[in-house]
């Protein structure tokens, strides 16, 4: 059966929701959560990651009633065609500071533990036109690429961070929940970058064959994020403790570089770990920009999107450049995107499906699975 | 789609030009390895500016003489500045070698170094931010000067790092050895206010021998432990792993020896503004030796010894709980660690004045519960 | 041997109708006709003969000496015919197109026999191999399938031996080849397609499919490629391969190619399709997945732990021998850390003295090997096998010796070069040798890192790459549980029931009747043939 479709199937779909969120925040992750709450950051991510199941559900809910449509495509729809269109282009913008934030952190990670010398420009235009490379294949290679880097990443970063195990201390993760809840809820919004990434699947689930079937993968794979932030808050915490681990910027790295695997003659692991991490990154700014150079071109009402992505990295290289420092960037993401991300991520969906629902649009439910 | 192709070579263009340099590209022979560092606060006939805090001396294999002959294969050097960081740009104007200390297995703390508050702080703050450290090493005090480390010829190793790195090692099997990392350090340096247990390293001419350990409070060296007290300070902070434990029995000296050594803690009980605290020692083992012709295969022999062993334990223990308590002034043993992490609402009361209440008003009982499982090859 | 079914193109339609000169019925002005067509050809025979009581009926046969088989037409033809002419009455008006008439049905023992009227198709005929016969006084000629040429003898394909396997191979033979394939298919179900491509050289091609089990846009999409070739010659599969592959850029092949029947046999079975070339020995697949170039025929025949092990093998294997290099130079360059301390010092040790950066070192040892390997396959058997061990040995310690590589690099290498041995597929380890050099550069630029940014691009484009519309890296995306089973491990055979889920139909090819073999108890005549 020879195949010649731009859809995703729901495996592709779960796997792109991972690779996606897992990016570069995952490294300070344990410091934030430590820093906002102590023993009990873990809490925050169990909390945002029920918050986000919910907002998985709005979407997923929006886009079923527009089988087969991206939001760029149904938002025309709801709100009409301009309005529709300025969406669509803010929500390029949007992706656009994403991937030039993603980018820039990644560099500075990369040239803390990698590559010290090397300048900055060209770490970052080696990623961004190998991302540049892939996008353009199309939404097919983007998904296949997620799908194949994932067991490729995961395996060996389960297998060493289970090893640290002689370093990990459990009872630094006590005293539990002795927090006021008041602290809790004012952490939220700080942390909510951490599961940016729920948005996109306003677009990919308009790529798949059967939107019905969204539902499992990306409830999955929200869970699946969440254990796997709470494993490594957890194990960051009880190796290093909940005061320690706040003053280093990431700890992560901090907590592979104390594992060593018994027996295997490698013994610093923090170089090939953090070469994995690349993938990451690698499959998050892709998927990401795929859906900008697909924003930009709906936006602009062009068929192709292929053509936009060369332009659109040089405006993110661009934009990567523009913070002086690792701390003005810190400054720049926790002033832009608690706001940015709960916007597109809660607001703008619910908004549509509202309205949607006001305006009885759509297919109705039975109808559409 | 012209322009497209145009532009497509123009990028690959430019990153061939763009990756024209190997920037830091630096060939394995063009590495010298340091594997350990001393610190020592400088010593005035060798300050060379007002400014100059610190002597740091360099262990360094020479690499050709690795395989033959025998005798050792380093050479050692050092460098006086104000900065650790600024110590290691200075080896850049000796060195056709650029150092790298990925491998660095052991730091060394000189004891003016530990006596100086600020001085320790800067230094850690150095080592731990610079990427190349890695916060495993070892670290260790020397009674002196650190830099006597690196006299030492070893008698059967080719290289001084290892050497000393595999005596830490026997942590394992003897508990008057204390195993401290670097990254250990400053986690107990943080979580204990500035107080901490590190190992003691004295410097022969052909050995080293890592016995004692110095204890510090307030980021200040206050004092020292013998071996003997650093294996208790080991059963105390459920860090022993095996090790021999000597008693007499109705004038036989014998030795318990054992593998693993567990403690743990319980409140026994809070009572008139005092907590009293228990640490329940548990460890199992062997005898290792008695005396020809008494036989002590006999279970109700070896639950006598077993009764010195704990009695042993538990003197020892409350003996140096109550030296912490009233001569160095500070909970280094743990109790703190458990009253914050276990009984929270309690450890918020005293929060404040911890220190005083710690000295004053907690009791620390220390029950031992041994069981002797073997006795070797004979009865 | 063999009709010919003609599916041209409008533009050769149109060069028939201009160039077809019917036959005269003049033996003799066709005899002349040919010779000047055929001039300066002095391999081609012109047999004239007489036949008949009276010895008045001129017949010409023509062949090429050396294509056809003379024995053959001997007692075919000139035996035969001395018979028969015999048989025609004198008298009959149009002698020859009774004579005609007898001949052509009935007269020649000979299995093929078909007519022509034109110059184009006897000249064809005579050139693949048949004769043709001409007879007087008619314009249609007959041609014999008479070809006999010299050819190699069925024996095992060199290039793919196997340990446990059948031993025969394809040959330079089109028709053997193809009853070597329908051996293997007894099934009415098993097509071929007979096409001639190659304007000069109208070289048999064979397309063979299993009709229920093809898709059918993959057979059409085949065809429809072949079509679209416009050449002058095909000399070998190579360039048929190389005409309709999608992507001529990439480094990895996506056409299949081998010379075991067995393995063009079981291909067919999983719904892929084969093309045949007339010439040479191997054979096409299509399509082809990465994972299908990592299998090999006796994967199958042995056990599943076995095949499992070994593919395994492969696998890591293909690996090492693309980032092996890379990762050398990565890590003594630019993270030694990575490395424990006693390693690394005794690293730096074996590269005191030595003038060049890694970089170089590693580029001199991987092409002073690739020479080496080259020089290996040049020579005659005797010497080659010998250069190539004497010359590995002495070049590397020589060089190793001079203090211009260092002995780590020696095995880094070796490792490599033995690791590339062990792919099954010829070109994919050609791709994996080209790419590791890319690799190299990636590494000595910007260490680890270089090396991932490398190793994503060659993911991102393998996994752009569709082989004949399918995914090149199926079932390694879009995955299918069922297809998994014949990955990195082979699951036992009577598992494996299905076939590969995007390429065929008729899914189910195998049923588990594991439980019947382990039931000792019984009874006779439970039919275990399944």
């Amino acid at each position: 059966m020879i195949r010649n479709n731009d859809t995703i199937s729901p495996y592709q779909l779960a796997m792109i929701t991972i690779m996606t969120i897992i990016s570069v925040e995952v490294f300070s992750l344990a410091a934030e959560a430590a820093d906002e709450l102590g023993t009990d950051g873990w809490l925050i991510i169990v909390i945002l990651g029920i918050i986000n199941i919910f907002a998985a559900l709005v979407i997923i809910r929006l886009n079923s009633i527009f089988p087969g449509k991206t939001i760029a495509e149904y938002s025309q729809i709801i709100i009409g065609k301009v309005p529709g269109k300025v969406l669509t282009g803010l929500f390029a913008v949007y992706l656009i500071i994403v991937i030039a934030y993603v980018t820039r952190v990644f560099t500075e990670v990369v040239k803390m533990f990698l590559l010290f010398r090397t300048p900055t420009e060209v770490i970052m235009l080696s990623l961004v036109l190998v991302c540049t490379y892939t996008v353009r294949g199309g939404v097919e290679c983007v998904a296949r690429v997620n799908e194949l880097v994932f067991p490729i990443l995961f395996i060996p970063f389960f297998i060493v961070l289970i090893f640290g195990y002689p370093i990990m201390d459990f009872s630094n993760l006590l005293p539990v929940l002795q927090t006021p809840p008041e602290k809790i809820l004012a952490s939220i919004p700080r942390m909510i970058f951490s599961f940016g990434g729920i948005e996109l699947a306003l677009y990919y689930i308009g790529f798949m064959k059967e939107p019905g079937k969204a539902y499992k993968p990306l409830i999955i794979s929200i869970i699946f994020i969440l254990l796997f932030f709470v494993m490594i808050t957890v194990f960051c915490i009880a190796a290093f403790g909940a005061k320690t681990v706040t003053k280093i910027i990431w700890p992560l790295a901090a907590y592979i570089r104390t594992v060593s695997l018994p027996g295997v003659f490698l013994e610093r692991l923090d170089g090939v770990i953090l070469s994995l991490w690349v993938l990451t990154v690698f499959t998050t700014i892709v998927s990401v920009l795929f859906i900008a150079s697909y924003s930009i071109s709906k936006a602009a009402g062009t068929k192709e999107q292929k053509q936009y992505v060369l332009p659109l990295v040089m405006i993110i290289y661009y934009l990567a450049l523009q913070p002086q420092s690792l701390a003005e960037l810190y400054e720049w993401g926790n002033l832009i995107f608690p706001y940015a991300v709960a916007a597109f991520m809660y607001v703008v969906p619910a908004a549509l499906l509202l309205t949607a629902k006001l305006r009885k649009m759509g297919v109705k439910r039975n109808e559409s699975d | 789609m012209r322009a497209i192709k145009s532009m497509k070579a123009a990028a690959i263009l430019l990153c061939v030009l763009l990756l024209t340099g190997c920037w830091d590209k630096i060939e394995i022979e063009d590495r010298l390895f340091v594997l350990s560092i001393g610190v020592d606060s400088v010593e005035l006939a060798e300050k060379k500016a007002s400014k100059d805090k610190y002597t740091l001396s360099f262990v360094s294999p020479v690499v050709d003489q690795i395989k033959e002959g025998p005798g050792p294969a380093f050479r050692t050097y050092k460098t006086v500045d104000n900065s650790i960081i600024m110590s290691l740009s200075q080896l850049l104007e000796r060195f056709s070698k650029k150092q790298f200390f990925g491998h660095t297995r052991n730091i060394f703390f000189g004891e003016d170094v530990l006596k100086d508050e600020k001085l320790l702080k800067e230094i850690l703050d150095g080592i731990s931010r610079y990427h190349e450290f890695h916060n495993s090493m070892y670290a260790y005090i020397v009674p002196g000067r650190a830099e006597e480390v690196f006299k030492v010829k070893p008698m059967y190793d080719k290289l001084l790092a290892p050497y000393i790195a595999g005596i830490i090692e026997n942590s394992d099997y003897t508990s008057k050895v204390i195993k401290l990392t670097l990254s250990d350090m400053i986690i107990m340096l943080e979580n204990q206010k500035g107080g901490l247990v590190i190992p003691r390293i004295n410097p022969g001419k052909e050995e080293v021998k890592i016995s004692g350990a110095g204890v510090l409070k307030d980021y200040k060296l206050i004092g020292y432990l013998d071996d003997q007290e650093t294996s208790v300070y080991n059963w105390l902070t459920d860090k022993a792993k095996g090790g021999d434990i000597a008693v007499e029995y109705k004038g036989i000296s014998t030795v318990f020896r054992h593998f693993d050594f567990d403690r743990k803690i319980e409140l026994s009980k809070v009572e008139n503004g005092n907590i009293y605290l228990n640490y329940i020692m548990e460890t199992e083992g062997s005898i290792e030796e008695f005396m020809i012709g008494k036989e002590i295969l006999d279970n109700v022999l070896l639950k006598e010894i077993s009764r010195e062993v704990e009695k042993r334990i538990e003197n020892e223990g409350e003996k140096l709980i109550k030296k912490f308590q009233q001569e160095f002034k500070a909970d280094l043993i743990g109790a703190r660690d458990y009253l914050s992490k276990y009984q929270p609402k309690l450890y918020k009361t005293i929060e404040k004045d911890y220190e005083k209440f710690f000295i004053d008003s907690i009791v620390i009982e220390v029950t031992a519960n041994v069981s002797i499982r073997r006795v070797g090859l004979i009865k | 041997m063999g009709f010919l079914s003609n599916r041209k193109s409008g533009k050769d339609k149109k060069e028939k109708e201009m160039g077809k000169l019917i036959n005269s019925k003049n033996v003799d002005e066709n005899k002349r006709r040919l010779k000047e067509r055929l001039k300066d050809c002095d391999d081609i025979v012109y047999k004239e003969f007489r036949v008949g009581e009276q010895q008045d009926l001129k017949f010409l046969l023509v062949y090429a000496d050396g294509m056809s088989s003379s024995d053959m037409l001997n007692d075919a033809v000139l035996n035969a015919l001395m018979v028969h002419a015999r048989e025609v009455p004198p008298e009959a008006k149009e002698p020859g197109e009774e004579l005609y008439k007898l001949v052509r049905y009935g007269g020649l023992p000979a299995s093929e026999l078909a007519d022509k009227d034109n110059l184009e198709d006897a000249v064809l005929a005579i050139l693949i191999g048949d004769a043709v016969l001409f007879i007087d006084t008619t314009e249609k000629c007959i041609v014999i399938g008479a070809k006999g040429w010299p050819m190699r003898g069925v024996s095992e394909p060199n290039t793919e031996a196997l340990i446990r396997g059948p031993r025969d191979g394809f040959t330079e033979t089109f028709r053997v080849n193809t009853a070597l394939v329908r051996r293997r298919i007894r099934d009415s179900r098993l097509k071929l397609k007979q096409l001639r491509v190659g304007k000069r050289s109208f070289t048999d091609i064979g397309v063979m499919y299993i009709e229920d089990i093809v898709s059918p846009e993959l057979l059409e999409e085949v065809f429809r490629r072949i079509d679209t070739i416009d050449i002058d010659a095909i000399i070998e599969s190579g360039y048929i391969e190389q005409l309709i592959e999608d992507d001529y850029m990439s480094p990895f092949p996506q056409i299949s190619v081998t010379e075991r029947p067995d393995e063009v046999a079981a291909s067919l079975y999983e719904g892929r399709v084969a093309i045949l070339v007339d010439n040479s020995p191997f054979a096409l697949i299509v399509p082809t997945t990465l994972n299908s170039l990592f299998q090999s025929p006796e994967d199958y025949y042995d056990r599943w732990y076995v095949a499992s092990i070994l593919r395994f093998i492969r696998y890591m294997a293909s690996i090492l021998s693309m980032v092996l290099p890379a990762a050398y130079i990565a890590v003594t360059s630019f993270h030694p850390g990575i490395l424990p301390a006693k390693l690394v010092i005794s690293m730096a040790a074996a590269r005191q003295g030595i003038p060049f950066p890694v970089l170089i070192e590693a580029f001199i040892m991987e092409v002073t090997f690739e020479l080496l390997r080259e020089a290996g396959l040049r020579l005659p058997v005797p010497i080659g096998s010998a250069i190539g061990i004497v010359g590995g040995i002495v070049i590397g310690s020589a060089a190793v010796e001079a203090g211009i590589v260092s002995p780590i690099m020696v095995i880094i290498v070796a490792i490599t070069a033995i690791s590339s041995f062990s792919i099954p597929n010829y070109s994919l380890a050609v791709g994996f040798r080209m790419l590791r050099f890319l690799l190299m550069i990636f590494a000595g630029t910007m260490g680890l890192y270089g090396i991932m940014l490398g190793v994503l691009l060659i993911l991102s484009h393998l996994v752009k790459l569709k082989s004949f519309g399918i995914p090149y890296m199926s079932p390694y995306v879009s995955f299918v549980g069922s297809d998994f089973k014949d990955t990195i491990v082979r699951v036992p055979t009577f598992l494996m029931a299905k076939r590969p889920v995007l390429l065929a139909r008729d899914k189910i090819r195998l049923k588990n009747n594991r439980n019947l073999i382990n039931r000792l108890e019984q009874e006779e005549g439970s039919d275990d043939k399944k």
